[in-house]
């Protein structure tokens, strides 16, 4: 399908090419807080940010976000006394608004300056806030009554269940790195609990809604230099307004203690839902029905949010356009592995800012894509790709197998007793930059894992003999035994120059008690083998007998070189990271590499057209 | 936002300005901008706080501070004169050692934002 070639594809070029008028530049930007308050008396903090020209007040579309990371910051002294919000912000709502957009930012309940109690992210109650919010903005003066939700992460999210209201003023919405099933994106991929992450973002959250802004002396000084809290409302008619919100969040409830013991996908929320009712996936019916634009867009090395762009292009029917590039959670720092030492990131906030601003336009404008369109980057190639199936065209799987002397090849092995012992080294760890942590913002970077390595069981293939773009969910299959009732198996896919250097691709695990496949329809459509998680389908483990682990990898694109290798590393445990299964002992695991019980990976790979 | 340190610099030392009354160990801060959102300039805790995060000034140094919000004053008074000599030597350059600790930070330098003695609550 494509009509231009690779060299030519950018969609950050491409979604912004149309020229869309700036307003004049003697425009006032004005800014003010307010409570709206919702049908059950709870007060929504809401900050807003307007063009103003003259006397003129003119009618405008509206991008709205809903936080629960604090909607506007309060600065510390002495620039309270300069400015009144964030130079980000600035940086922001200046674009939306030199367009003639108005920015409304919203304290989700229970969090930053609004009232109310949460008990778990996204409640019924949240959720249907949302679609009030959208009905106060298109009753404002200044509302022409279009309205684009749009955010990263938590506010992606948020954006993507306001479509499940079907209320005709959300005209796109525009989603960055936020999840579609929560339970394997992030708070239990593989059915392993992802104890750290989830462990960080409760305190975090808990500090926020206390208004606290300590975590950030630690994690962004720059942030904490500058502000010390959440921006309150009326601020001088009432100045306790913002401790009377702060005391009703002691009420909340916080995901740590509530999943910390979540074993299985079934397992209930404290309101009686399942887990699952907090992920997207599982309104999707909705979500189509409303037939709102998407534009979703994530990284390959953000935590399961990458497959997430592939999931939503492959189960919604909503016209959308997907992007998939090489940053951290967030798009703040470049974090291909191939480029380690990068500084600036690619594209800049002002361009991605203006990308969604352009779509925005698009679909007020009756110009939004009827289609479904995805962008991905190809690290090492160093290109961006467009297509409009998924696997792209050309793909097809290339198989290799775990072979004698630690090696890969795409030969079976011929011989009947071949296997390799791993004495599982809890002390292994992808460290405190992995796929995981960036969930907290941080830039994502496994290093030379060639030391790493030597912790763990490897299998390595002999140099390519011509570049091979790798593009997809690669899917591993392992027979092995264990000497213990539980444990994991991880495996990380890897590059492996000339010089020995080692390089992070991409990587999967999976709990042996999950490794069930289910012939059950899915949930939703993956490219992976199907395990429903769920407490039915647990498998129990019994030492020393052999079971097959078939998974898949996250997903991703790259080229390796000719003259590289590529390396499957096995381990049992990612000590910084994930809980560790079994809680005690030291288990031995046996990988089975011969004729009976083969063990192999099938890397998905993009076989070129043949030029006549 | 190397741009934003620099118009921070020079606004900060256009709009916020401080005297010296040595007599009465007292300084005062006149804030002349009018950018804030609300008509209230701060609490006298949240000055405290500017001064031991930016100025280095002890926790507990015995200070008393009044804002005025009508007149956009801020009174700083010690009683003992070798604190006065102190905050007076903070003052004198507070504006600038603000700013260098924003564009340190902003670099990865954490040498002098390590030093910072003042935990939130």
């Amino acid at each position: 399908m494509n009509e231009k070639s690779d060299d030519e594809i950018n969609p950050f070029l491409e979604l912004s090419k149309e020229s869309i008028k700036m307003i004049n530049d003697s425009y006032e930007r004005i800014i003010f807080d307010e409570y709206i308050t919702m049908r059950d008396g709870v007060k929504i903090a809401v900050t807003v940010s307007l063009p103003k020209l003259g006397e003129q007040q003119i009618k405008m579309p509206t991008f709205l976000s809903q936080t629960r990371y604090w909607r506007a910051m309060n600065l510390r002294l002495p620039f309270r006394w300069l400015i009144n919000e964030m130079p980000l912000a600035t940086v922001v709502n200046e674009i939306y608004n030199s367009y003639g957009y108005a920015t409304v930012s919203v304290d989700v309940r229970g969090t930053g300056a609004s009232f109310g109690t949460r008990n778990f992210p996204f409640t019924r109650e949240e959720v249907q806030d949302g679609n009030e919010l959208l009905n106060w903005i298109i009753s404002q003066p200044w509302s022409n009554g279009m309205v684009c939700s749009s955010g990263g992460s938590y506010l992606g999210t948020a954006a993507e269940y306001l479509t499940t209201h079907n209320n005709p003023a959300l005209k796109s919405i525009v989603l960055g790195h936020c999840s579609w099933d929560a339970f394997l994106d992030g708070a239990a991929p593989g059915g392993c609990f992802n104890y750290t992450f989830m462990q960080m973002w409760s305190l975090s959250g808990k500090l926020q809604d206390q208004n606290n802004p300590k975590m950030f002396k630690q994690n962004l000084p720059l942030f904490w230099l500058l502000i010390d809290g959440v921006k309150p409302v009326n601020s001088k008619s009432d100045p306790n307004l913002l401790q009377e919100a702060i005391k009703e969040h002691l009420n909340n409830q916080y995901v740590y203690e509530l999943t910390k013991d979540l074993n299985f996908r079934d397992d209930k929320l404290p309101d009686g839902n399942p887990v699952d009712y907090i992920s997207t996936f599982y309104h999707k019916q909705e979500i189509e029905e409303s037939k709102v634009p998407i534009l979703s867009w994530s990284s390959w090395l953000d935590s399961g949010y990458g497959d997430v762009v592939i999931h939503r292009f492959l189960n919604l029917d909503n016209p959308q356009i997907g992007i998939l590039g090489d940053w951290n959670h967030g798009a703040t720092i470049p974090s291909n592995q191939f480029f380690p030492n990068r500084k600036e990131v690619n594209p800049a906030l002002e361009e991605l800012l203006k990308t969604w601003l352009h779509f925005f336009h698009q679909c007020i404008n009756n110009k939004q894509p009827n289609k479904k369109v995805l962008y991905y980057y190809t690290m090492v190639e160093e290109k961006w790709k467009k297509t409009e199936i998924w696997p792209p065209e050309g793909h097809t799987y290339s198989r290799w197998f775990f072979t004698d002397n630690n090696t890969l090849e795409q030969v079976p092995p011929q011989t009947p007793n071949g296997s390799d012992t791993y004495k599982v080294d809890f002390f292994a760890s992808t460290g405190k930059n992995n796929r995981w942590w960036t969930l907290m913002g941080f830039k994502v970077l496994y290093g030379d894992r060639a030391v790493k390595d030597k912790k763990l069981l490897t299998y390595t293939s002999e140099p390519f003999k011509q570049d091979v773009e790798i593009t997809g969910n690669p899917i591993i299959s392992i027979n092995l035994s264990t000497t213990h009732q539980d444990g994991v198996i991880y495996a990380y896919l890897e590059d492996i120059n000339p010089e020995g250097i080692v390089t992070y691709i991409t990587d999967g695990h999976m709990r042996f008690i999950h490794r069930k496949i289910s012939h059950e329809p899915p949930l939703y459509k993956t490219m992976v083998p199907y395990h429903s998680y769920k407490r039915k389908d647990a498998l129990p483990v019994i030492p020393h007998k052999i079971m097959e682990i078939k998974m898949g990898l996250f997903g991703t694109s790259v080229v390796i070189k000719k003259g590289h290798r590529i390396r499957i590393a096995l381990a049992g445990h990612d000590r910084e990271t994930f809980t560790k299964y079994p809680s005690s002992g030291k288990p031995v695991i046996t990988v089975y590499r011969n004729s009976t019980n083969s063990s192999y990976i099938d890397i998905p790979i993009i076989k070129k057209k043949s030029h006549k | 936002m190397e741009s934003i340190f620099s118009i921070l610099r020079t606004k900060l030392k256009e709009y916020i300005k401080i005297e010296f009354d040595d007599r009465n160990r007292t300084v005062y801060l006149w804030v002349k901008s009018k950018q804030y959102s609300e008509d209230i300039i701060g609490t006298s805790d949240e000055v405290k706080v500017m001064l031991i995060i930016f100025g280095g000034l002890r926790e507990t140094t015995s200070v008393n501070i009044e804002v005025n919000n009508d007149s956009k004053i801020i009174k700083i008074i010690t009683e003992i004169e070798e604190e006065y000599t102190n905050l007076k030597s903070i003052m004198s350059h507070i504006w600038d050692d603000t700013i260098d600790l924003l564009e340190q930070v902003n670099v990865g330098d954490l040498s002098k934002f390590q030093t910072i003695k003042y935990e939130d609550n």
